[in-house]
């Protein structure tokens, strides 16, 4: 089962409706329907509290190119308006952080989407690279984050979001809207103040966590501190969208470029399904292993239950090149699906 | 603020003054222009060079003299331009401004960035 972050719980599921204030980090188990909830996120739309989500604004003269040259998104090309991918990756090209990025349309400032326990690290790298940058961030702590997902998220955002752009901003109700397309190509990132997020709750169709990990399993994109974490280079973790490929020089741009030039990744995100047994238990990082024992990779998470349920985990490239074999880890058996890397942007 | 003051937390070298002082010569600027040296963030390693003519110093920034060339500092950048030597080279691999910068424990394979 993915965990939640260590710093934020699993709500009772008795009052799964009351919000956080920031600070907390309480996220609902379900809203009492979990196979519902989890076939809104399959078939339809429904809105998930993200409560580990955080909200960075940027202003000064200098923000696009300070972020240009830090992240591994193209910032100075991203149009007003429009929202974008991101990573924050060490000078190795390990993932610190994974965000998405967007600029205003009225006014020259940009939003940065991130989870709120990579907010220290992140803060930490811009402030150490600010010298004579006319750039200022502040924290948003006003607001909580709903993810609206689905085939059918793009309709309901229309619904609730007037404007044309990525990123929307509601001065009268207070709220923040950051297109999001990381799987269905709809989805959005909804913050708003905890009560106007907690009536829109009510008056929409939800989903929780538990819903929304299942999703997240057999979507493939990695989630950090989860599946990917400083120890992975960027394209390991499968975030090749967050990268441009074509802008010039960024913290760890060396290693990534050639990385996708010349050379190879060793290991690589990619889905799995797994059957597992009744009553097998499976817990840490199981290795994978081929049928003579050989060791070729290891599973970061996978959903709960038995059967045959998703699973995410990383396997060499020497045995990344039949989808569909199957692989054994213990008792239970292993179908690779394929990479779990999303459409790149090049 | 205090007065221009002559300083060791950078060296600028006698080829890389001349060089400078031919800049502000042939770009018609005003004899009195100011060198800013000073770093920025960015780059495959994390922190870039800066060199630009000013012509009046900022709030904060610290003025060192050295062979006839007035140079700037922002606070934060001598932090780490500290005992750095600023050269000029002309050569067959091609003629330019070096930082020699004793506090970078890496560079990219460029030279254009460097980390600390």
């Amino acid at each position: 089962m993915t965990p939640l972050p260590p710093w934020c719980r699993l709500g009772d599921r008795s009052t799964p409706r009351a919000l956080p204030a920031f600070g907390d980090c309480v996220a609902p188990a379900d809203f009492g329907q979990p196979e519902l909830e989890y076939e809104r996120l399959v078939s339809a739309a429904a809105l998930v509290p993200a409560p580990w989500e955080a909200l960075l604004r940027f202003e000064g003269r200098d923000w696009r190119s300070f972020l240009h040259s830090l992240l591994t998104q193209d910032v100075n090309g991203l149009p007003r308006g429009a929202s974008a991918p991101a990573a924050l990756a060490d000078r190795k090209g390990h993932l610190l952080a994974d965000l998405w990025l967007a600029a205003e349309a009225d006014a020259d400032a940009g939003w940065m989407r991130l989870r709120r326990d990579r907010l220290g690290p992140v803060l930490d790298v811009l402030e150490r690279h600010r010298f004579s940058e006319q750039v200022r961030w502040s924290v948003d702590e006003t607001r909580v984050c709903l993810l609206l997902l689905g085939p059918r998220a793009r309709d309901l955002r229309a619904e609730l979001i007037s404007g044309p752009h990525d990123l929307e901003l509601d001065p009268d109700r207070g709220s923040l809207s950051m297109a999001i397309r990381e799987t269905t190509g709809g989805e959005a990132a909804l913050f708003l103040p905890p009560p106007a997020a907690a009536e829109l709750l009510r008056a929409q169709p939800s989903a929780g966590f538990l819903a929304l990990e299942r999703r997240h399993l057999e979507s493939g994109v990695a989630w950090y501190g989860v599946e990917a974490d400083s120890a992975r280079l960027v394209p390991e973790a499968g975030l090749t969208d967050r990268i441009s490929y074509r802008k010039g020089c960024y913290l760890g741009q060396e290693t990534l470029a050639r990385l996708h030039y010349l050379g190879q990744l060793n290991w690589a995100l990619s889905r799995f399904r797994i059957s597992v047994p009744e009553g097998a238990g499976l817990s840490g990082k199981p290795d994978l292993s081929r049928p003579d024992g050989e060791r070729i990779g290891w599973l970061e998470a996978w959903a709960p239950g038995s059967g045959e349920v998703a699973a995410l985990g990383y396997l060499h490239r020497r045995f990344r090149e039949a989808p569909g074999q199957i692989l054994a880890i213990g008792a239970a058996e292993v179908r690779w699906l394929g990479e779990a890397v999303p459409p790149s942007q090049e | 603020m205090d007065a221009t003051t002559h300083d060791t937390r950078i060296r600028i070298t006698a080829a890389a003054a001349e060089a400078v002082r031919q800049s502000i010569q042939d770009e018609k600027m005003a004899p009195d222009t100011y060198l800013r040296v000073g770093v920025k963030g960015g780059g495959c390693s994390g922190l870039s060079y800066v060199l630009s003519f000013e012509p009046e110093r900022q709030e904060g920034d610290v003025v060192i003299e050295q062979n006839g060339v007035r140079l700037l500092l922002d606070a934060k950048s001598e932090g780490v331009l500290r005992g750095t030597e600023l050269d000029y080279t002309s050569g067959l691999n091609g003629k330019g401004f070096v930082f020699n910068n004793p506090n970078a424990s890496g560079t990219c394979g460029c030279g254009q960035s460097f980390s600390v």
